[in-house]
């Protein structure tokens, strides 16, 4: 018998619950206060032989409840041999596809091995082929001929996106269960130790028989992984930023190289157009991680110039040593300030530009009329409003309802009733848990003498309130963009607000609230997939569309997998996105022996596992093919723990309901 | 009517609603026909007893100046004396009173005790009181001034249960104090031993002190009615003892009984008066039967 999750027998500690509460329930009788004990004696009155079974067997009860529990969570399982021909036998070939195939001759090794794989199997054994990286893809099934297999084997090829075997393993157990026979999986892999998943249970899939794994790997190999960003705060001068990561994979301590292990140097080169703008060496150890910027370096010439970032030296895994990096630049943000309403004091779009454009974050442009006068690439506006209005102005409405942002402040003028006050209210409470982070602002010092009146409606979210209990800052509910509403006139008479720092830092949070609402983004890594809102167009590196207008409208968003630039192309503009090689494939550092063991164990018992070992003895794997008559069907006894579950809480039930009476002392 | 107005303010649980000891003491000694008793000793009264030779050593305020100028002879006039008794109660407060139903037996005691102070004070008794648990807490000499008795009240209103019980050590210490003979008041639950008892009794009655043991207990400590095994926490030791129901009616309350009659029979063999009341009771039964025996005292 094995346990798929032993872990779960931990709780078998919890047996011993039942027995002290009934330790505890049983050795205490209700007390009472008396005058004197002087004339009491211990007595304990006789107990039933009836009560006395009806106690332990309540209490065995429960010790069964608490054990079944344990064992339904650990699920165990029992491996019947069964015999039968190699017809009752479904093998699964699983190619590993991910980036780390292309590293030396990883891929030519597992094409060979797969070759072999379908050899030995022959044209009588029902084969399916699958390649695998963080899904997994049918190519063949057995309905076809050897020869199809191999063909579709030749079809194969690895790409730029991780591997998992948690995911693999349990796409795979989706496979078995539809298939009637016993299934075999075959996994053709460099045995990757980031593939390995960080739960491990991941990796076990019930409804596969046999597993074997065939390493791809034949020889130690090292890998320096490359990924850079390039930035440019004023237009002129460059800062890269070049992170270099070394892994090595170890077939065994003894094969691998001492050279591998040695701190090799590191050519970095920075290129525009081929034309090596400098150049630098950087020593890394074998497993180690090296930073390296280079700053100060002239801007080239045109509106979005790419820098090549490339390693001289040849490692395991080419692909990765050279990335295109974009330049970004800090642009302020666009703002619209829209002034139509006469009620609004002048001195409030002063204030409110000079914090929008305090250290560049904003570039304010003053529109005298209505929000549809604002140009589609300006996707924020700043108004002042009536907020005591049950609703705000249609045009500031059309305007977020495309996807972009508002902030409304409060035009109202100053209440008659409105008494000069020498102290105002000061901030109060404060929604730390918003996106803005209102709560590190300092607000110290700030003082609302005259609120305007505000209309909240339902779902509007205050943000900032005073003590009196007056909301300043508000969040209104709308299916696509922002709205922030800013109960103060901003004019300097109704509070001290705009005078503050927290004015400044305020702005500044409203300005990254909305950026990070509607900015795409600069870097992405291999696999992950972008989120598109719609009306835009996705050109490949190749300057292919991958996404028309109105497939981006449908899909919401896509998967990338190649490295390289890709262009975001809509109405406001053109947005260059550079999708980089995972760093974490790129680490041929091999997954340790114990962890790949525990992973055969799970489903094969001692014999299968030394014959698999297919470190030690790659090639041997295919002779355990057909020396293995073995089949296995695995009853899954844990499910019938299910009703005798069920069956001891009910009897557990109907004898704690009648009284639940654990006290022995028949009283 | 006016009886059974009087009878319905004695029941313990209307005393215990009425705002002070004085109070309680005027409702219960006001409902019960007093008695006046007579003291052994001679006094400050009007009533007149005899003439006695003027001996050495005594009060020259007390010589018959009349008597003397007609006979040339120095007579002490004596009077008999119907106040200035020495009356000193005795209040146990240990753990064991705070238990009892409707009231509990120190709240039924204090009623007792301040009872028996007013009708003490009434009659222009001495009055003393001792408050003692383990110890003595509180000593109050007798003293015949007109506030004794609102000295004393106002003792026992603030009145607490202490700890545990040592009836034997306030006997003692009570008996080297006192230098006049009197009355001697003792209200505890004496959960003492009766030899132990007697032991500290005898001196006390040697000495010529009158004796009155008020024994407060409870319905539910003389008969309890548990229904299932329980732990019976003592409030002085704090110790449990389990003990079944059948156990609490049966044998628990005849090993009371013996006790209760033990302590009844030690007071019979030193002279004491006792009297026991029960929580559940009103006082005046006590009070009556407390009067009478001090008539049959004669005193």
């Amino acid at each position: 018998m094995s346990l798929l999750f032993p872990a779960y027998l931990f709780g078998l500690l919890a047996l011993s619950l039942p027995w002290i509460l009934h330790r505890f329930s049983d050795q205490k009788p209700e007390e009472q206060l008396f005058p004197s004990d002087r004339f009491l004696e211990e007595t304990k009155p006789p107990v039933s032989r009836t009560r006395t079974l009806k106690y332990r067997a309540l209490m065995a009860m429960r010790m069964l409840s608490v054990l079944l529990l344990c064992f339904l969570f650990a699920q165990p399982w029992l491996n019947n041999a069964v015999d039968g021909g190699d017809a009752e036998i479904h093998h699964i070939i699983a190619v590993d596809l991910s980036l780390s195939m292309q590293a030396g001759d990883r891929w030519e090794s597992a094409l060979e091995k797969g070759r072999e794989l379908i050899d030995q199997l022959g044209d009588d054994k029902s084969v399916e082929l699958v390649g695998f990286d963080q899904s997994l893809v049918r190519i063949a099934n057995n309905m076809i001929s050897k020869t199809d297999l191999e063909q579709g084997l030749a079809t194969l090829q690895p790409g730029y996106v991780a591997a998992d075997y948690g995911v693999l393993m349990q796409r795979l157990n989706k496979l078995a269960s539809e298939r009637s026979e016993t299934v075999k999986v075959w996994i053709i892999t460099d045995q990757q130790r980031s593939a390995i998943p960080a739960q491990r249970n991941a990796l076990y899939a019930p409804e596969v028989a046999e597993f074997e794994l065939v390493s791809t790997v034949l020889d130690s190999q090292r890998n320096v992984h490359l990924r850079a960003h390039a930035q440019s705060d004023d237009g002129v001068n460059i800062r890269v930023s070049v992170q270099l990561t070394a892994s090595v994979s170890e077939v065994s301590q003894k094969s691998t190289a001492n050279t591998l292990k040695e701190l090799i140097p590191s050519t970095v080169t920075i290129s525009f157009n081929d034309k090596a703008i400098v150049q630098g060496v950087v020593e890394i150890a074998a497993s180690g991680v090296e930073s390296v910027v280079f700053d100060n370096l002239i801007m080239p010439p045109g509106d979005a110039p790419v820098l090549t970032v490339s390693l001289k030296e040849i490692d395991a895994l080419v692909l990765d040593n050279s990335v295109s990096v974009v330049i970004k630049q800090a642009n302020p943000t666009m703002v619209a300030s829209l002034q139509n309403d006469n009620s609004v004091s002048a001195d409030a779009f002063v204030f409110i530009s000079t914090a929008l454009e305090t250290d560049s974050q904003a570039s304010v442009i003053t529109i005298s009329g209505m929000a549809e006068q604002i140009a589609p690439a300006v996707l924020h506006l700043v108004s002042g409003r009536d907020l005591s209005q049950d609703s705000l102005d249609l045009d500031i409405r059309q305007f977020v309802d495309e996807g972009k942002n508002a902030l409304v402040f409060s035009s109202s003028t100053v209440s008659a009733t409105a008494t000069p006050m020498i102290r105002g209210a000061d901030v109060g409470l404060v929604d730390e848990s918003h996106p803005m982070a209102l709560g590190d602002i300092e607000w110290f010092g700030t003082e609302f003498y005259d609120v305007p009146r505000i209309a909240l409606k339902e779902g509007d979210r205050i943000l900032l309130e005073t003590t009196q209990r007056q909301a300043i800052l508000v969040e209104r509910q709308t299916p696509k963009g922002i709205i922030l509403l800013l109960n103060d006139r901003l004019d300097g008479q109704g509070s001290n607000l705009p005078f503050q720092p927290a004015f400044v830092a305020l702005m500044k949070a409203v300005v990254d609230y909305f950026d990070t609402s509607t900015a795409l983004p600069d870097l992405l890594t291999s696999g992950e997939r972008l989120p598109i809102s719609g009306n835009v167009q996705l050109l490949d590196p190749d300057n292919n569309s991958l996404l028309s207008f109105d497939e981006t409208e449908r899909v919401g968003g896509i998967a990338l997998n190649r490295p390289g630039l890709y262009t975001v192309v809509g109405q406001r503009g053109s947005h260059i996105l550079n999708v980089q090689l995972d760093t974490n494939e790129a680490d041929l550092t091999l997954a340790a022996e114990d962890v790949l063991n525990n992973w055969r164990k799970r489903f094969d018992d001692k014999e299968s596992v030394a014959s698999s070992d297919s470190t030690e003895k790659p090639v041997s794997t295919n002779a355990s093919i057909l020396d293995s008559q073995a089949q296995r069907s695995r009853s899954r006894f844990w499910l019938w723990m299910l009703p005798m579950l069920a069956g001891a809480l009910f009897v557990e039930t109907l004898m704690a309901n009648r009284r639940l009476d654990v006290r022995r002392d028949g009283s | 009517m006016a009886a059974k107005l009087a009878n319905r303010l004695l029941k313990p649980e209307v005393l215990a609603r009425l705002g002070s000891l004085e109070l309680v003491a005027r409702a219960v000694v006001d409902g019960v026909s007093t008695g006046l008793h007579r003291s052994p000793h001679f006094g400050f009264s009007q009533e007149f007893e005899e003439y006695r030779a003027y001996n050495e050593g005594d009060d020259l305020r007390y010589v018959d100046w009349n008597v003397y100028a007609r006979t040339d002879r120095t007579y002490i006039k004596r009077f008999q004396g119907e106040t200035n008794m020495s009356v000193t109660l005795l209040l146990d407060t240990s753990k064991s009173m705070a238990f009892g139903t409707p009231v509990h037996k120190l709240d039924q005691a204090l009623f007792l005790v301040a009872s028996l102070a007013y009708t003490a004070r009434k009659q222009h008794d001495a009055l003393g009181l001792v408050i003692f648990d383990e110890k003595i807490q509180h000593y109050l000499a007798p003293s015949a001034r007109p506030d004794s008795l609102v000295r004393l009240l106002g003792l026992l209103e603030t009145t607490k249960t202490g700890s545990g019980t040592d009836i034997l050590e306030a006997l003692s210490t009570l008996r080297a104090s006192m230098s006049r003979r009197g009355l001697v008041i003792v209200v505890s639950d004496f959960y003492t031993n009766a030899d132990d008892l007697l032991k500290a009794l005898q001196p006390l009655s040697h000495a010529g002190q009158d004796l009155a043991l008020f024994h407060i207990v409870s319905p539910e400590e003389i008969q309890p009615s548990l229904q299932r095994t329980s732990a019976l926490r003592d409030l002085e030791t704090d110790e449990s003892v389990v003990v079944s129901p059948e156990y609490l009616a049966d044998t628990y309350p005849a090993k009371f009984k013996a006790h209760c009659d033990s302590i009844e029979s030690t007071c019979r063999r030193v002279g004491a008066d006792y009297t026991r009341v029960s929580t559940a009771e009103p006082l005046d039964a006590a009070l009556h039967g407390y009067l009478r025996f001090r008539a049959r005292r004669g005193r």
